[in-house]
């Protein structure tokens, strides 16, 4: 199949599912993933010249938005020469500032090798943020002593944001925004779910060139059910499924962006 | 409260806080509807000879304001309207809000399904959800059998939102992606429109230019404006009786108009 347009650049932003989580070996976050996820394989099948992956394990939608926002506007990328893929993750994610709790601590539970110290995420280390989904765990301990902080945090959201009915209109309109930002500053881009299809878009237009299959199987739906012996131990999956996952993405693209 | 758009006349669409609503504009801690016909927003649009369509929330937050107007200006433009017909005018609020939805207090007291719950909040009749912020209590009261209860959601989810949520550089990052969101998009779109700040506490941008024309005084909000102007205006609650709202109209006419926005 032959590309008309060439991309020199590929700009990826998402969840755990775009920076490639696992895709080396079980339990795998390393930066290294990045090079084994889908969208490096599709960066390799547009045969671009450059490869920018910002994606975080565990991001959210709020998250991911405000950075693409942000890089599209402050990175020098030309944008008819960069291919933008987004993927979004599910609607029940927060991200949260980290200095709150940590200044609530007692400080001899706050240790070099303790989850904000040394081991710490990523997003804490570099915008001091912590993202919080229902199976998040973050607990500080010192001998017989634990605080679990990632509890309190999850029943909160569990009680007062993570609905559909708060959360499906604020995807909807970070898509379609983000959307029409992208067109207008003239980046080809595409939209994947990687989580779960996104229920009730009747404000987004399905059958968009930019959205791919949002209705439909998401990554990780797609994946269960042509890659189930590739599904890692933390519930990604081995780099097979993205190198098959980016032939689908280039198949769609090839038709869609000429 | 939603109105739908019925005619092709030309529009000024509004969204934002209580200062947009023109909350208090008709007395002290008014929250009538009425007062919407009053606001900057309401004379602005009788200045350009617009009809005005007003759908701004007491105490709502940026992100409600962002996505309010994305899919309301979809619909306009889904049922036909031109986005060359509607000038659009933001008033983005304070950094520190956000919107909950309680589900928790109404399953719990739903049990029995003998109780009913009475809210003076608009948002949670039409969205089922509530604003919060560090200074506005919301308060529910609870009908059952004759008696009635009332119970303030705010007090605990304020206070986690000011451990985790209300921090003021994370805030106005929040904050400038939306409002450039959605500067790109009713320029893609091809919207005229006017940002102000109602009662903000913003640094300066980093990525968001504030020398567009198009963004009116961020430094300076209405609220700091009408306070020091018209120290003998201010309600109750914090808002503006009509005077400053009429002037600030005035101050915005004149701005479109130098500026052939």
């Amino acid at each position: 199949m032959n590309m008309q347009k060439k991309y020199k650049n590929l700009y990826a932003n998402g969840d755990s599912f775009v920076f490639g989580m696992e895709s080396i070996e079980d339990c795998s976050t390393v930066e290294e993933n990045k090079n084994y996820s889908f969208p490096k394989y599709l960066s390799n099948l547009l045969d671009c010249d450059s490869y920018i992956n910002n994606s975080y394990c565990g991001a959210s939608n709020d998250f991911i938005f405000r950075q693409t926002v942000f890089d599209v506007v402050n990175e020098n990328f030309v944008p008819s020469e960069t291919f933008v893929i987004i993927g979004w993750t599910s609607l029940n994610r927060i991200d949260v500032g980290s200095q709150g709790y940590l200044d609530q601590l007692p400080e001899f539970l706050i240790s070099k090798d303790g989850p904000l110290g040394q081991s710490a995420p990523k997003e804490h280390k570099d915008y001091g943020i912590m993202f919080v989904n229902p199976g998040w765990d973050l607990s500080f301990k010192k001998d017989d002593i634990t605080i679990n902080p990632g509890k309190e945090i999850v029943d909160w959201c569990t009680k007062y944001l993570w609905t559909d009915q708060l959360q499906v209109p604020l995807i909807e309109s970070k898509m379609i925004s983000l959307h029409y930002m992208l067109e207008y500053l003239g980046y080809d881009h595409l939209f994947v779910n990687t989580v779960s299809n996104l229920p009730f878009t009747k404000h987004i237009d399905i059958n968009c060139k930019n959205f791919y299959d949002l209705d439909r199987d998401s990554f990780f739906q797609w994946s269960i059910k042509n890659f189930s012996k590739h599904h890692r131990r933390w519930n990604h999956f081995g780099h097979t499924a993205h190198n098959e996952y980016a032939k689908k993405l280039y198949e769609h693209i090839s038709k869609q962006f000429k | 409260m939603n109105i739908s758009l019925s005619s092709s006349n030309k529009i000024l669409y509004a969204n934002g806080d209580s200062f947009v609503f023109g909350m208090e504009i008709l007395g002290n801690d008014d929250r009538n509807f009425e007062n919407k016909n009053k606001s900057f927003a309401a004379h602005l649009a009788n200045s350009l000879g617009r009809t005005l369509i007003n759908n701004s929330y007491n105490s709502c937050t940026n992100d409600f304001i962002f996505r309010k107007t994305i899919i309301d200006l979809e619909n306009f433009i889904k049922e036909g309207t031109k986005p060359d017909d509607i000038f659009v005018v933001i008033g983005w609020t304070a950094l520190h809000r956000e919107e909950i939805v309680a589900r928790h207090v109404l399953d719990y007291y739903h049990a029995g399904k003998a109780y009913k719950f009475k809210s003076d909040s608009q948002e949670h009749t039409d969205f089922g959800t509530f604003f919060i912020s560090p200074s506005h209590s919301q308060k529910m009261r609870i009908v059952a059998n004759g008696t009635v209860q009332t119970i303030d959601i705010v007090k605990d989810a304020a206070e986690f939102c000011s451990m985790f949520f209300w921090e003021d550089d994370f805030q106005q990052e929040k904050a400038e992606s939306k409002i450039l969101a959605l500067q790109n998009y009713l320029e893609h779109k091809g919207f005229r429109y006017l940002f102000v700040n109602t009662c903000g506490t913003y640094k300066e941008f980093k990525l968001i230019d504030h020398t567009n024309p198009r963004i009116f005084s961020f430094a300076h909000s209405f609220f700091e404006w009408g306070k020091e102007k018209y120290p003998k205006n201010i309600r109750l609650k914090n808002h503006f009786d009509e005077i400053p709202h009429k002037d600030y109209a005035d101050l915005l006419l004149d701005y479109i108009t130098k500026n052939s926005l």
